[in-house]
């Protein structure tokens, strides 16, 4: 160390201090005294005491701070760790979001970018941090810019904004945007962020709803357009068949099965002085009842009948001429004449849909011929023809008498078959009873009165069952078939055989050729017949009984014969009246219906019978089935 | 349940003179069994399906045999045979039409709902005898009734 020139003392004493403290020596320049000795001097002893004690102050106090900043820095570190990993862990939500997530400054320059930002606008973050957010924009869509600033200088947010920007590859995409403001630690708006979704998915599947509606809308109005054009084509149709119905020259009338009026031609309300909303929609009989003053009137009945068969039939049914009078509008009758067709038209089901009702007015013929006009050949036709029309509806009257007469005969022969035999079975029944309870009471001659009441009573029987089964076989429908006529008689006569028990009947068989017929009706034939020449030859022994079929005027016929009582010819035309015997019932018992059921049969078949007989020498029956063939 | 009693024969007739010629038929016959007798269809009926007056019968106690006349007052024959042999509590009761009518529909009509005979009533009793008691030895004493389920 080198002296030099004397220091001042408080520096030299503070110097000195911070040499002892810190053992440094500040600028180097410190005076050491010559020799190395520092030799102290009562001045310099107090000044060093004096620095010593600042010198542990020194210490102490710099200890405490160095302590104190250590303690502060090491909270700093905590405190910032903490921000850093809530950051970090926002960042990295934003960072792999779907969303864009953009920050920008009030300038519009972008400040961040985000991989969803990244992967909807194809720009990388280095590539827009720093650049124009309007580098999105559209150029349409530049103004939307400063809009958006403005709203966030204000502080106000932009939500669901929705907008379309450009990518990177130049295509743009819908977006939904919502903008935001950022503001510093003083609440100073300092820039945007800005989420941004792509929307193009939702906003194509939005466009294509609305185009299928769209497309769904026209379809309908196409198909809407289409189905009235039918329909109007089916409306000129229709009424195009309406007025050719209308306009047919004949005269026709439509009906439902409950004769209810449907349509008519023109020609029908001509003729009948009607008109389509008088007659259209009522009861056929309602509009056009029968002539009240005509108390002969059929008209209607026979028209009712008429489509009764139609309606059981489902066919076509011609009526003969009609005597119908028409009303005229002043409530007065005319004297019409009609030729009436009633035809089916069926539906479903062959079931009876409507009713033709087609006729010609023949009025003119009719009155013609009753006016006894007799000019010309062409007048003379006519009236030929309307006495043909005439009597064809004399028949159809009758055939409708018959056809109710027929069906109270049924009713009546049903109440005979019943009724009539219940008060002969008490007659019998209760002789009997008499009979067998009190015969020893009895003398002889009241028991052979009370036989002969029941003799009575079972004849009587026997008479309705015969009278029964006649009016029947004109009821009974006929099954014709091929019948082996030699089967059939071999089978009646094992049939009779107790008719012939006891007796010596030679019973000759020749040829039966097979015939058309119904089975039935024909064994009920063969047993009268062989029934007759059995009960006729009782007295004959032995009787013979010859079967077979010979040529005769009326062609090949089947006869049986026998050597029986015969008959007296004179008779012959009552043989086979009902009821009608030519022997006394002692003699020969019977009710006199056999032959005249074998006559019915005979002539349903076609066929004719007759016989040939001589008193006491025997009788032939022969009969034909069908006329001048062989049977 | 006495077994005597389920041998009952239920006789359908209007008619007085029939009924009393029917009953002695059957006695001749030395049918013994009792006789219900119903004189018209509806009363057949009440028997038969236990109403009306015969509310308190046993429908599991049917009578043996029904003969039936077709034409009665009220309800006819054809009706009740309609009735008994389309229910099944029913169905299995032998059912004889014994009638004037030798209607071929009354006779076709009563096969086709399951009549089990059908005899014309003959004028001659002793034929008529002679019937009864073929169907009332067929009926009564041959045929065997399907075994009822009690």
């Amino acid at each position: 160390m080198k002296s030099g020139a004397p220091q001042a003392t408080d520096t030299c004493a503070v110097g000195a201090a911070l040499v002892l403290a810190t053992g440094v020596i500040p600028g180097g320049t410190f005076p050491m005294p010559a020799g190395g000795v520092f030799l102290p001097t009562p001045f310099a002893v107090a000044g060093m005491a004096l620095l010593l004690t600042l010198t542990i102050l020194l210490i102490a106090s710099r200890n405490r701070a160095v302590k104190f900043k250590r303690a502060l820095a090491d909270i700093d570190l905590a405190e910032r760790k903490r921000i850093e990993a809530t950051a970090a862990q926002l960042a990295a939500i934003v960072e792999s979001s779907d969303d864009a997530i953009v920050g920008k400054d009030l300038q519009g320059i972008v400040t961040s970018w985000n991989a969803g930002a990244e992967k909807i606008f194809g720009y990388s973050a280095a590539e827009m941090v720093g650049q124009p957010i309007s580098r999105l924009m559209p150029p349409e869509r530049l103004h939307e810019e400063a809009k958006i600033l403005g709203h966030i200088r204000r502080g106000e947010s932009v939500p669901h904004f929705e907008t379309v920007r450009r990518c990177k590859d130049g295509t743009l995409i819908d977006v939904s945007i919502s903008v935001s403001a950022i503001r510093d630690s003083t609440g100073k708006i300092i820039g945007a962020s800005k989420v941004a979704r792509d929307i193009t998915e939702r906003k194509r599947a939005e466009r294509d709803i609305r185009r299928f509606n769209v497309e769904l809308e026209q379809r309908v109005a196409e198909r809407t357009a289409q189905l009235e054009a039918v329909n109007a084509e089916l409306r000129q149709r229709r009424s195009e068949l309406e007025s050719l119905f209308e306009s047919l020259p004949g005269l026709y009338l439509v009906l439902t099965p409950d004769l209810t009026i449907v349509a008519a031609s023109d020609a029908y309300l001509k003729a009948t002085m009607t008109t389509r909303e008088q007659i259209v929609g009522r009861g056929l009989f309602e509009v056009f009842p029968d002539n009240p003053d005509d108390l002969e009137a059929t008209g209607a009945a026979n028209l009712r009948a008429s489509f009764d068969h139609v309606r059981e039939d489902a066919a076509p049914h011609t009526m003969a001429i009609q005597k119908y009078s028409i009303r005229r509008p002043d409530g007065t009758f005319e004297e019409r004449y009609w030729s009436p067709i009633n035809s089916p038209v069926l539906g479903l089901e062959h079931k009876v849909k409507y009713i033709i009702h087609r006729v010609e007015d023949v009025t003119d013929f009719v009155l013609r011929k009753s006016s006894g006009d007799t000019l010309g050949l062409r007048a003379r036709m006519q009236q030929m023809e309307a006495e043909i029309f005439l009597s064809a509806q004399r028949m159809q009257e009758v055939n409708r008498k018959l056809e109710f007469a027929n069906k109270e005969l049924e009713a009546f022969s049903y109440s005979v078959s019943h009724d009539l035999r219940a008060p002969l079975r008490a007659v019998d029944g209760f002789s009997q009873a008499v009979i067998e309870d009190f015969a020893a009471q009895l003398p002889e001659e009241g028991r052979r009165y009370l036989l002969t009441i029941r003799k009575g009573a079972q004849q009587m029987g026997a008479l309705i069952d015969d009278l029964l089964a006649f009016s029947r076989l004109s009821r009974a429908s006929m099954h014709k078939q091929e019948v082996r006529t030699g089967e059939l008689v071999r089978s009646v006569l094992a049939e009779l055989e107790p008719q012939r028990e006891g007796r010596r009947i030679d019973v000759r068989i020749g040829e039966l050729p097979a015939c058309s017929g119904d089975p039935a009706l024909l064994k009920q034939v063969w047993v009268n017949l062989l029934s007759n020449a059995f009960k006729y030859t009782r007295k004959r022994d032995p009787a013979v009984v010859e079967i077979g079929c010979e040529p005769t005027v009326e062609g090949d016929a089947f006869f049986v014969r026998d050597n029986g009582t015969g008959f007296d010819m004179r008779y012959a035309d009552k043989l086979f009246g009902v009821f009608q015997r030519l022997h006394r019932a002692e003699d020969y018992e019977g009710t006199g219906v056999g032959l005249a059921l074998v006559h019915r049969i005979v002539h349903r078949h076609g066929g004719l019978i007759w016989a040939d007989a001589e008193v006491d020498r025997g009788a032939t029956f022969y009969f034909t089935l069908e006329e001048k063939s062989p049977p | 349940m006495n077994e005597s009693i389920s041998l009952e024969i239920l006789l359908v007739e209007d008619s007085p003179d029939d009924l009393e010629l029917t009953q002695r038929a059957l006695r001749k016959a030395n049918l013994t069994n009792p006789i219900h007798i119903a004189r018209d269809g509806a009363e057949a009926l009440d028997f038969i399906f236990c109403e009306g007056d015969y509310a308190g019968r046993d429908i599991a106690n049917p009578p043996r045999v029904i003969l039936l006349d077709l034409k009665l007052p009220k309800v006819d024959g054809l009706e009740v045979l309609k009735r008994v042999k389309g229910d099944p509590r029913t169905a299995a009761i032998p059912v004889v039409v014994l009638t004037s009518s030798k209607e071929q529909n009354d006779v076709v009509e009563s096969y086709a709902l399951g009549v089990n005979s059908y005899i014309v009533k003959p004028v001659n009793f002793e034929r008529f005898a002679e019937a009864v008691q073929q169907l009332g030895m067929y009926w009564l004493l041959l045929n065997q009734p399907p075994r009822s389920g009690r």
